[in-house]
């Protein structure tokens, strides 16, 4: 009997529209393992998003764009849409026991919802990304038997424990406009760092306790960070 | 020694990165010919310095730690253990790191809040950074040990 494994993206823009290619290709030829995905944003895809973002079509649902190419490409990963932005009040549909769930969100609004949340699990993989314009960072947060391996989201960073950004669902029409430039080397500096720790962790079962990876694309340097669980 | 013929014909982040080797502060932001005058500058200072430092009482090294605003000696010296006798060396460096940068500085016996504000411009440190020590979260007054890696954390990327 195939082993059955549940793969979460949440965000679908910069890094998460990069992200899904060569995750979703590298698992849909692994054999006698069936997956699900949830493709999960509740943003459209917009002309402004062209120079930057991996899509096909203009004034589409994200999500739903993005289910109609995978499923093209990656006939044997089964994909599910949802065009809603995470919540305390619909997480609990969408995340559950052993996922592995990717967070490529542009706010720590909704990384913190969804650190809080996965903290109530037993087991579960949360693999985090995020940039500035040319800069950023990876995180790797693992549970098991109801125990941190690695820290949390927050555990190192109080800038998303106390956020002060808002969920897009909570933002201005101008503010959801004046969105901060990014460089499209930062996303995808980002999301290949993303799916190379996934790599690590579902092939070797192992991190080598790696938490936290920095990167630059002006210094063209990445840099692994090992910390201790709180 | 470096002639100004042979770092005008360098690009601008390669004389920042010698300038960075030679813990010349304040150079990541400055033109060219600012940071050439640096580099000349401190060849000029560097034998000076190495005498001085040879010739220094384990007193006068144990006054020099009270607060860092600068490293004042040649990259590749060693200083006079404070604690030994005349004449003894000791290998004083530690990894810094912040993000994806990470240099090595001469900067044991200082504490973290000595070499903070320094790190802030060497580093683009921001003042706010929790420091880590060896993996573990430190307190601005620990007294940095030879070996030690620093981290200042930089904060999360935030967009995606």
């Amino acid at each position: 009997m195939n082993k059955e494994i549940n793969v979460t993206v949440i965000g679908l823009g910069g890094i998460g529209s990069y992200l899904c290619d060569p995750l979703f290709r590298y698992l849909n030829f692994k054999e006698d393992i069936n997956i699900k995905a949830n493709l999960i944003d509740g943003d459209q895809y917009e002309s402004k998003n062209l120079a930057r973002q991996n899509f096909v079509n203009v004034d589409s649902f994200k999500s739903r764009d993005k289910k109609v190419e995978l499923e093209r490409k990656f006939p044997f990963v089964k994909f599910e849409n949802i065009t809603e932005y995470i919540n305390s009040d619909n997480i609990s549909n969408y995340i559950g026991e052993n996922d592995y769930v990717f967070i490529c969100v542009d706010n720590h609004k909704t990384r913190k919802i969804i650190n809080d949340y996965v903290k109530q699990l037993s087991d579960i993989v949360v693999i985090s990304g995020g940039n500035d314009y040319s800069d950023g960072n990876v995180q790797i947060y693992i549970r098991k038997n109801g125990m941190d391996i690695l820290p949390s989201l927050t555990d190192y960073h109080p800038e998303i424990l106390n956020h002060e950004d808002q969920t897009p669902e909570e933002m201005s029409c101008e503010e959801l406009h004046n969105s901060e430039p990014q460089l499209i080397f930062a996303n995808l500096f980002a999301s290949t760092l993303m799916v190379s720790s996934f790599f690590n962790i579902f092939e070797n079962s192992s991190i080598n306790n790696i938490s936290e990876i920095y990167f630059d694309v002006i210094q063209l340097a990445a840099s692994p960070k090992i910390r201790k669980v709180k | 020694m470096y002639t100004h013929e042979t770092l005008n014909e360098m690009t601008v982040p390669e004389l920042r990165q010698i300038a960075l080797s030679m813990n010349i502060a304040g150079m990541s932001k400055k033109r060219k010919d600012v940071v050439i005058d640096a580099i000349l500058a401190k060849q000029g200072q560097s034998s000076s310095e190495v005498t001085a430092n040879v010739e220094a009482s384990a007193d006068e090294e144990k006054a020099k730690k009270s607060k860092l605003t600068g490293v004042e000696f040649n990259a590749v010296s060693k200083i006079t253990n404070p604690t030994g006798k005349y004449g003894d060396k000791a290998e004083t460096w530690c990894r810094i790191s912040s993000g994806a940068t990470s240099q090595q500085f001469d900067v044991a016996g200082y504490t973290i809040a000595d070499v903070m504000d320094f790190m802030k411009e060497v580093l683009n440190v921001e003042k706010t950074s929790d420091p880590i020590v060896n993996g573990e979260k430190a307190k601005y007054d620990y007294v940095i040990q030879a070996g030690d890696n620093i981290e200042f954390i930089k904060p999360a990327g935030r967009k995606g």
